[in-house]
Formats: structure tokens, C-alpha cells, sequence
């Protein structure tokens, strides 16, 4: 389910496809684009882990979806945070800080 | 908020499933094509180059497609309707193996709704009134204490006069409500001129409806001034009555009708089963124009007890008004007492005897559905075998084992269910001559209705979904189990499981045959009983022997004369050896009286009641029951002679046991001059000189231990109905005398009614205890023999697949030389082993079971060695005639044929 290079910690999909949204709407190739790109290419999301993330986030209600045409002129369905959304991003990102911060020292005291 | 999106989301994908899936579709669709874009402008691609190297990243659309349904909310119920159409079509696709299936639920579920929906109605379901709890009968008599009268009790029915309820009625401080009512019989014309006879028309006072609780479901109740003379030609309909002479319709409100030629309006419809015993309609009681005696005690009484009152604080207040009225009214109201008691179901006497039948009937209908449940399971187990290749295949394809065992029990609860519908239209359509038969055995009282309703229809399809997940259980555990590079590999013979399925198929089998015979041990144990109340002696001779009844009017002297007439016209009749009378012949049970022996001390229990017969001269001869000590009545010990008492043995046994009762004194209650209820004054306390001894008569029925009975002579204490008994001199006598006796006896005096002439013996037949057992004993059988056929088509299908599974085995057996007769030998081995493993459980479990029917048994042992070896021998014949077939099918397997079959 991940990208050959590094596998994902759990809700780390999630967080990283509401971090891309963040910076406005898009269709799925977009955003799995978008993640490659904010991540240097460390993450690259197949459409079997994409999809079914992109489900679960709008059944959720963080997400929201609409149908719009692409700029080669494909119709594609674009995703866009909700209210909800930027606010579950928000909670999630200081959470992500703190184990991020956490295990940095983890390892570096180890170290 | 996230709630409701997910609310939302799951209606979504629930309703609107086509629109998600070509979403679905088309955003896939739409990402594949933006990425062949990408990949040619970015890589220079082909386009076909471009997609293939696409579709190899994205690694299968439908994959993707797949996991993204199954995070959608209500993925589950989405899944369970897959499972629903999967299981349809194949039912549909075996119809063969469905259509056995459903026919054997439906046989089995179909019993059990019918039986519940009867038990349900008589036993188990609530009163049809607001808070029957706070419903009190008022007893114009002392009853032991915490009674609960379950029915019109000969104790407590029509035995308070209107004075009195008026008093009570308007003196008490603890009921809300208190009502009466009292039946009379009449005739009814309708609309259309015609005449029903016998119709019972229950008067009842205003309140009676809100003291129950009770709103019609037509029309309305009484209103305020219909109790005044003039006011009240207004009835009432109980539902029975509405449906069977009127077929329930709804335009009844308004109609006329006549009762007693007098016309009536009909203003409302009773709900089902609101009923006065077994009034067909009520209309009001007009104090007016009732019998204002307080000595005239024919009124029925009940109350609502007020929020909070209990039992005894009302008992209590009731004895304080009873005093009271005692005081200011001597003449008729000294002794009286009043006891309260909790208003049970107010219709019919629906005796514990019945309601022990109807819940052991019930049970006994609960095994034939665990013996159809065991066949469906085998019919189930057998198809696994089937089904195995295709639970490899899905298995292989990424079922979880979940996913296959609930595959499996949707498929066999559908079954049930289909079962279980099928069930209710059979029940529906037997219902109503099974209330005949429940009535006929005085189960259902007359006039209940008995409906296949929600009610029961809710029960049927409980019954069927639990019966269907167990049922469906150990054959889908079966199925799930499977390993697919197993069952991939081994491309026919996919007999692997086979040893445990087996093994689950047998056991299925040996329960099968242990339930049949718990069944029909309890069906031989009573049907053997049966036989022995029939023929057993009640201490008279019923051969030969007539009865008719009759009123003899309200004054002694009458009544005597006519009764004295009445036997000598009898005598008169050519063939006619004895005739007689008596207050109560034999199987219509007696009165229990106190009673006291002179120069002994007052007993107070049981003992010192007993049965209370009025009875003329000749009575002991005319029933053959024999003078042991002293004389018999004469013509002569008539209200001027001294008072003398006739004992059964077993007083004399009991009280006199070293004594000689003859010239003894002997008192009971009684009133004078005569007479019971109303133009009796108060009751009086007189001596009578035992003057003889008879031998004992098993009084109200034939299966009850004999009763402590005395008897009086009508001619010095008569009742007004009374009984005529006739021994003619031959049974061709007896056959002419039946057809003679009545218009001789009206044509002595046509100003009286007689009743049909009868012999004894169908007056016995009719008892309450042969009815009874006769109800239980062709339900039971009919149980008894479906379970046995249950259990012989199980066999034969156990035994049947059991052969064909093994014809390879068997060929090469025959090949080298074995004969037929050993395999025959073999396979009719293999039943016997089964039979005899059924037959042991089920004699176990028949030996646990008895203890319910041990009530029930008269004079045969719950060990009785002939019923077990009766039952045994005829299971084990079943079993082996049901195996016989695949038998000889073995026996005739062709070596050759069965080893090219693979």
C-alpha cells in the first residue's frame, strides 16, 4: 500500500492527502502528484491506497468532492477540505509534532 | 457532524448504489486518462505504451474498485444483500433439494404456529382488559383464601341478589368500578326472519365495559339511561358471535334483531374475546325490571379495585359492609359473607388439567420441529458435499471464513423462513378445525377466537430465523472448513470432510430417531391409559343404561310429585327394568359438602366434606351400584318420615371404621323446605339416621380415585333440575327404549321439556376426562406419526447418500468376491447400530420426559415394559424398512459399472 520507499505509518496516508488538500482543491492524480512533490518524493500513494483513503475522508466529512473538468479537459471528480477537515488537519498535525519530536530525541538519546 | 455525513453516506451508498458504483467508475476512469496524458507528455510515450505502463502501476481497476467499496459505510448490509440474491439463485437452481426442504419446515413450523396460536390465545397471552390485575370477582360466599379463580367457578357464579351489589356497590371506598351481569338463555329472530334457538344473552349493568376496561371495536357501549325501562332494547355483540352469524360485518351497528320477539338494536361490537362465560351478546340490566329478593342470588359481581388498594384492605372493607347488611337484613342475609378473589380469565372453565395438556402439547410440537430441523440439517450436510468445490473456489479468491459460514446461514435461514411462511398459510388454514377439536376436548373454551394474528405470526418467523441459524450452523461449519490446494487438487472424489460430515450426519439421524421415540412413548403411555379409563369400572354398571334431564319447577311439593310421576311413566315403558332419579348421576361430579358425625369431634378439613346426591328409590339398582349394608330409599322416606342419609363405603371406611354406621346420626347443611339458590331461606342444620351402605362410584370421573359421597332422598330435598336414569332389560331394549322414552314422558305432561335421550356410555365418552385425553391422544398421534415419518425419510436420505458415497468401495468389495446378501447384510447392520444407539438415548429421554405426563397416566406404569418394547420394535422396523432401499441398491451394484462411475 505504499510507495517502495518508505512504508507509512498508520493515519499517515490520511494526514499527508488532508496536508496536500490544505494548499486547494484537487482530483485524485493531483493529489497523489502533490504528495510526491511535499514529501521530496519519498511518498508515492498508488491509486489502491489513494482511492479507498479519499472514500474514507469524504464518508467521514472531512473531505468534501465535486465533479469539475481538468485542465487537459477530462472530467475528474475534485476533492476539497471541509471545515471539519481543516480542523481534524489542524489537531492531527500538533499530535504528528509531538511523536515526531518525541522520537527524534528517542533516537537520539539511544544514539 | 461527522455523523451525520456518515448517515448520509451509508443511505447513499444503500439507495443510490448504481450512481456510487458509476462514480466509482468514472473517477478511476478519469485518473487512468489523466495519467496516460502525464506519461506521454512527460516520457514521450505511445499511447498505448503509456496506458500499459499505467494500468501495470495502478495494478488492476477492479482491485482498487474493490477495496474502495469496502470502506464505505454499510459495506455489511450491502454484503448481506449479496448474499440474499446469491442465496435465491441457489435455491432456485437445486428446486428439487428446496422443495424438500420447505416442505418439511413447513409441516413442522406450520404444527408449531397452529399450537402456539391456541396455547397462546388460552394460556400465555394477556387478558384483553386494562390492568387485569386490579379485577376482583366478588364471591357471595366464603372461599379459601388467595384463590384466584381461573374460570366460572361452580363455587362462585351467580350467588349475589341486585339488593345486596346495590349496597355494596354504593357503601365501598375500594372500588372504582363494580359491575354484574347474569345470563339468561333466549331465542333470536333476524332481519331476515330467521330463528336461533339457545343463543346465550349475557344482562349486564352499565358500567360493565369500563369496570373491564373494554372499548367495542364497532359502535358504542351502553350509554347512561339504557338501564331504564323502555330505554334498553340496545345489544351488544361479542366479537364470536359477530363473525359466525353476522361473517363480521361492519355494517352490524344499526341492524335489528329479536330477542324473544322483543326487538333489539345492535350499537356495538366486543373486542375478540371479551366474553361473560359464554354469552353470544349482552344488553343491559334494568334494575327495574330485575328480581329485587335479597334472597333471589343470580347475579355474577366484579370490581376494579382503586390504584393502590390491595386484595385483603378490599376484603376487609367488603366483610365490614357484609356485617352491616347481615344486621339490618336477618331474614336473608344471615351467614352471608362475601370473598373477594382475583377475576382470571371470566369465560369458561379451562381447567389446570388443560392447560397441563396444551403446554405439553406444545412441547411435543416442539419435537417434531427439532426431528424436521434435523432433516433439513442433513439435507444441508448432504448438499455441502456439493457446495465444497465452490467454497475452494471463493475461498481461493479471498472469502474469509466469516464470509462463507454467513454465505451459508443466510442461505439456510431464507429456507426456514420460506418454511416458516409456508408453515402459517397451513396454519391458517388448519386453525379452525383444530379450535373445533380444542373445543370439543373443552381446551379452548366455546366461544374464543382464535386467529393467526401478529402475534403469532411474529413467533412463526422467530422460531424459524433461530431454528435456521442452528439448523445451518454445524452444515456451514462444515462447508467453511475447507483448505483450497486441497479441494483445487482433488478434482472429483472431494470426499475429504467426508469422515466428519459423516459422522455429523448420524448423529443427526440418532437424535432424530431418539426424539420419534420420546414422542411415541408418550403417545403409547397415554393411548394405553386411554384404554384403561375406558374400561375401567366406576363402580356402576353403565350397560343398558339411559339418561335424560329435566327442570322440575321451583316448589318442592311439585317437583316431588313430578319427579315420582316422571319415573313411573318411565317404568311404564315397555324393555324399561329400573328407572330413577338422582340430583347427579355418575361422571357429572357432586357438590362437596361439611358435614358432621354425632358423638364425634368437628372436623373442618377436606375430609369432612363430601359429594352430595339427592337420589329416589331404585337408583342404586337402576345403576348397579351395590347395597353393602342396611336398605335402600323407598317411596316411603318422604318429607313427613324421619330424615335418613344413605354413605358411599368409603365414608363408612373413614369415619366408622370400627363402628357400625347404620342407626348413626349424620348432619349437613341444608336449606328448607328444599331446594337450592333461590327460594331457599336460610340454610339449617338437620340430623339424618344413616340407614345404609353402597359400594363407591368414581363420581366425576373415571380416572379420579372413587368420592366420599351421601346420599338423601329427593323426596325429602329436591333440586329442580334433576336426572332421569333408565335400565332397560336388553341392549335391543335399550336401543328402543332411547328412541321411546321421550315422547312418553311428554306426553304425560307436555307443559315440561326434556332433554335428548342418551346412554350412558356417551355420556362417559363425552366426560370431561376422556375429552380431554382424546384431544391429547389425536394430536399426540398425529405428532408421533409426522415425527416417525420425519425420521424414516432422514434414514433413508442418511443411508441413501451413504451407499452412493461408497458405490466405488462397495464395487471393488463385490469384485473380489464379497456377496450380496453381506453387503446387504452391512448396510442393514449399519441402520440396526443407529436404530439402537436412537433407541437407548430416546428410552433415556422418554424415561426423563414421563414425569410430564405422569398426571395424565391412569393405572399403567411410566416404565410399561409393553409401550417401550411397542415402541422400540416399530422405530427399529421403520429405520430398517426406510434403510432397506439403499440396501438392496448396494446389493445390486455392478463391479464393473462402479469402477468406471469414477
Amino acid at each position: 500500500m505504499t510507495g517502495s520507499k518508505t512504508s507509512l505509518l498508520q493515519g499517515t496516508l490520511d494526514l499527508l492527502i488532508l496536508r496536500a488538500l490544505s494548499l486547494g482543491e484537487n482530483h485524485g492524480l493531483g493529489i497523489a502528484n502533490r504528495v510526491r512533490q511535499i514529501t521530496d518524493g519519498t511518498f508515492d500513494v498508488k491509486p489502491g491506497s489513494l482511492f479507498p483513503a479519499l472514500h474514507r475522508l469524504e464518508e467521514r466529512g472531512w473531505l468534501s468532492a465535486e465533479w469539475g473538468e481538468s485542465e487537459n479537459r477530462r472530467r475528474a471528480k475534485y476533492y476539497r477540505l471541509t471545515r471539519a477537515g481543516r480542523r481534524h488537519l489542524e489537531t492531527e498535525t500538533a499530535s504528528w509534532d509531538r511523536v515526531a519530536s518525541a522520537m527524534a530525541s528517542a533516537i537520539a538519546a539511544t544514539s | 457532524m461527522s455523523l451525520a455525513s456518515r448517515v448520509a453516506s451509508f443511505l447513499r451508498n444503500l439507495f443510490f448504489s448504481a450512481r456510487v458504483e458509476r462514480e466509482l467508475d468514472d473517477e478511476l476512469r478519469g485518473y487512468v486518462e489523466m495519467a496516460v496524458d502525464e506519461k506521454r507528455i512527460s516520457q514521450g510515450l505511445a499511447d498505448d505504451a503509456a496506458r500499459r505502463a499505467v494500468l501495470l502501476e495502478v495494478g488492476g481497476v477492479d482491485q482498487v474498485k474493490e477495496s474502495v467499496r469496502d470502506v464505505h459505510a454499510g459495506v455489511l448490509v450491502d454484503q448481506l444483500r449479496q448474499d440474499l440474491s446469491y442465496a435465491i439463485r441457489m435455491l432456485r437452481k437445486n428446486a428439487g433439494f428446496t422443495a424438500a426442504a420447505v416442505t418439511t419446515l413447513a409441516l413442522g413450523i406450520g404444527a408449531n404456529t397452529a399450537i402456539f396460536s391456541v396455547v397462546d390465545t388460552v394460556v400465555f397471552r394477556p387478558l384483553p382488559y386494562k390492568d387485569p390485575d386490579r379485577l376482583v370477582k366478588i364471591c357471595g360466599k366464603a372461599l379459601p383464601r388467595n384463590m384466584r379463580l381461573t374460570a366460572v367457578d361452580a363455587n362462585c357464579s351467580d350467588d349475589v341478589s341486585l339488593p345486596n351489589f346495590l349496597d355494596i356497590r354504593d357503601q365501598n371506598h375500594v372500588f372504582e368500578q363494580m359491575a354484574a351481569d347474569d345470563g339468561v338463555g333466549g331465542s333470536i329472530t333476524y332481519a331476515d326472519g330467521s330463528r336461533e334457538r339457545g343463543i346465550n344473552v349475557a344482562l349486564v349493568t352499565l358500567e360493565w365495559l369500563s369496570t373491564l376496561g373494554v372499548q367495542p371495536i364497532l359502535g358504542r357501549g351502553f350509554l347512561a339511561d339504557e338501564d331504564r325501562h323502555g330505554h334498553d332494547r340496545v345489544v351488544i355483540l361479542t366479537h364470536a358471535y359477530w363473525k359466525r352469524r353476522f361473517g363480521s360485518d361492519p355494517h352490524v351497528v344499526g341492524q335489528t334483531l329479536a330477542i324473544d320477539r322483543d326487538p333489539f338494536t345492535v350499537v356495538g361490537v366486543l373486542p375478540p374475546n371479551v366474553l361473560r362465560y359464554g354469552a353470544d351478546l349482552i344488553r343491559p340490566l334494568v334494575p327495574a325490571d330485575y328480581p329485587p329478593g335479597r334472597g333471589y342470588r343470580d347475579l355474577d359481581v366484579f370490581a376494579r379495585l382503586k390504584p393502590g388498594v390491595t386484595l385483603a384492605q378490599a376484603q376487609a372493607e367488603i366483610d365490614t359492609i357484609a356485617r352491616r347488611l347481615e344486621e339490618q337484613y336477618r331474614a336473608t342475609n344471615a351467614n352471608s359473607s362475601y370473598s373477594l378473589a382475583q377475576l382470571g380469565r371470566y369465560y369458561a372453565p379451562i381447567q389446570r388439567k388443560a392447560h397441563q395438556g396444551l403446554l405439553l402439547i406444545l412441547g411435543a410440537v416442539g419435537v417434531v420441529l427439532l426431528i424436521a430441523c434435523a432433516n433439513v440439517a442433513n439435507l444441508l450436510l448432504a448438499r455441502s458435499l456439493a457446495r465444497y468445490r465452490e467454497c475452494v473456489i471463493r475461498a481461493a479468491l479471498g472469502a474469509g471464513r466469516a464470509r462463507l459460514i454467513r454465505q451459508m446461514l443466510v442461505e439456510s435461514v431464507l429456507l426456514f423462513l420460506m418454511g416458516g411462511l409456508s408453515g402459517i398459510l397451513l396454519a391458517r388454514w388448519s386453525i379452525d378445525s383444530l379450535r373445533a377439536l380444542a373445543v370439543a376436548g373443552d381446551y379452548v373454551p366455546e366461544r374464543i377466537v382464535v386467529a393467526v394474528d401478529g402475534r403469532v405470526f411474529a413467533f412463526t418467523v422467530i422460531v424459524s430465523i433461530i431454528a435456521g441459524v442452528v439448523a445451518g450452523l454445524v452444515p456451514a461449519l462444515q462447508a467453511s472448513r475447507v483448505d483450497p490446494n486441497d479441494g483445487l487438487k482433488a478434482s472429483t472424489q472431494a470426499s475429504s470432510g467426508g469422515v466428519s460430515r459423516n459422522r455429523a450426519n448420524r448423529l443427526l439421524i440418532v437424535s432424530e430417531l431418539a426424539l420419534s421415540i420420546v414422542l411415541l412413548v408418550g403417545f403409547g403411555l397415554l393411548i394405553r391409559s386411554f384404554m384403561r379409563v375406558q374400561a375401567a369400572s366406576g363402580g356402576f354398571n353403565a350397560e343398558r343404561l339411559l339418561v335424560t334431564d329435566s327442570d322440575g319447577g321451583r316448589s318442592f311439593a311439585s317437583a316431588v310429585m313430578f319427579w315420582r310421576s316422571a319415573v313411573e311413566q318411565a317404568r311404564a315403558v315397555p324393555g324399561v327394568e329400573f328407572a330413577a332419579v338422582s340430583s347427579r348421576p355418575p361422571v357429572h361430579g357432586a357438590r362437596r359438602q361439611p358435614f358432621m358425625i354425632a358423638g364425634h369431634p368437628i372436623v373442618t378439613d377436606e375430609d369432612a366434606r363430601a359429594g352430595d346426591i339427592l337420589i329416589g328409590p331404585d337408583y342404586f339398582r337402576a345403576m348397579g351400584i351395590p347395597l353393602l349394608k342396611g336398605r335402600a330409599f323407598t317411596e316411603n322416606d318422604d318429607g313427613a318420615a324421619p330424615l335418613v342419609v344413605i354413605i358411599s363405603q368409603s365414608l363408612a371406611r373413614r369415619h366408622f371404621a370400627n363402628e357400625d354406621p347404620i342407626g348413626r346420626l349424620l348432619k349437613v347443611k341444608e336449606q328448607t323446605p328444599m331446594m337450592c339458590c333461590t327460594t331457599a331461606g336460610g340454610p339449617s342444620e338437620v340430623w339424618r339416621e344413616i340407614v345404609g351402605v353402597v359400594g363407591d362410584v368414581r363420581q366425576a370421573n373415571l380416572d379420579e380415585p372413587p368420592a366420599v359421597t351421601l346420599y338423601r332422598p329427593y323426596s325429602q330435598m329436591v333440586e329442580h333440575d334433576m336426572y332421569l336414569l333408565v335400565r332397560t332389560r336388553s341392549s335391543s331394549d335399550a336401543t328402543r327404549v332411547e328412541a321411546n322414552l321421550r315422547s312418553a314422558l311428554v306426553a304425560a305432561d307436555p307443559s315440561r321439556e326434556w332433554s335428548d335421550v342418551r346412554p350412558m356410555h356417551q355420556v362417559i365418552d363425552r366426560s370431561e376426562s376422556i375429552r380431554l385425553r382424546r384431544f391429547v391422544l389425536t394430536l399426540l398421534g398425529s405428532f408421533a406419526a409426522l415425527a416417525l415419518v420425519l425420521a424414516a425419510v432422514g434414514t433413508y436420505g442418511v443411508m441413501a447418500y451413504a451407499v452412493a458415497d461408497r458405490t466405488r468401495e462397495i464395487g471393488i468389495r463385490v469384485a473380489l468376491g464379497a456377496s450380496r446378501s453381506v453387503i446387504l447384510r452391512q448396510v442393514l447392520g449399519e441402520t440396526t447400530k443407529l436404530a439402537m444407539a436412537g433407541l437407548v438415548l430416546g428410552g433415556l429421554a422418554a424415561q426423563a420426559m414421563t414425569r410430564f405426563i405422569s398426571t395424565m397416566l391412569f393405572d399403567v406404569s411410566s416404565a410399561d415394559v409393553v409401550t417401550y418394547a411397542g415402541v422400540s420394535l416399530l422405530l427399529a422396523s421403520v429405520a430398517l424398512l426406510a434403510s432397506y432401499i439403499p440396501a438392496r441398491r448396494a446389493a445390486q451394484i455392478d463391479p464393473m459399472v462402479a469402477l468406471r462411475h469414477e
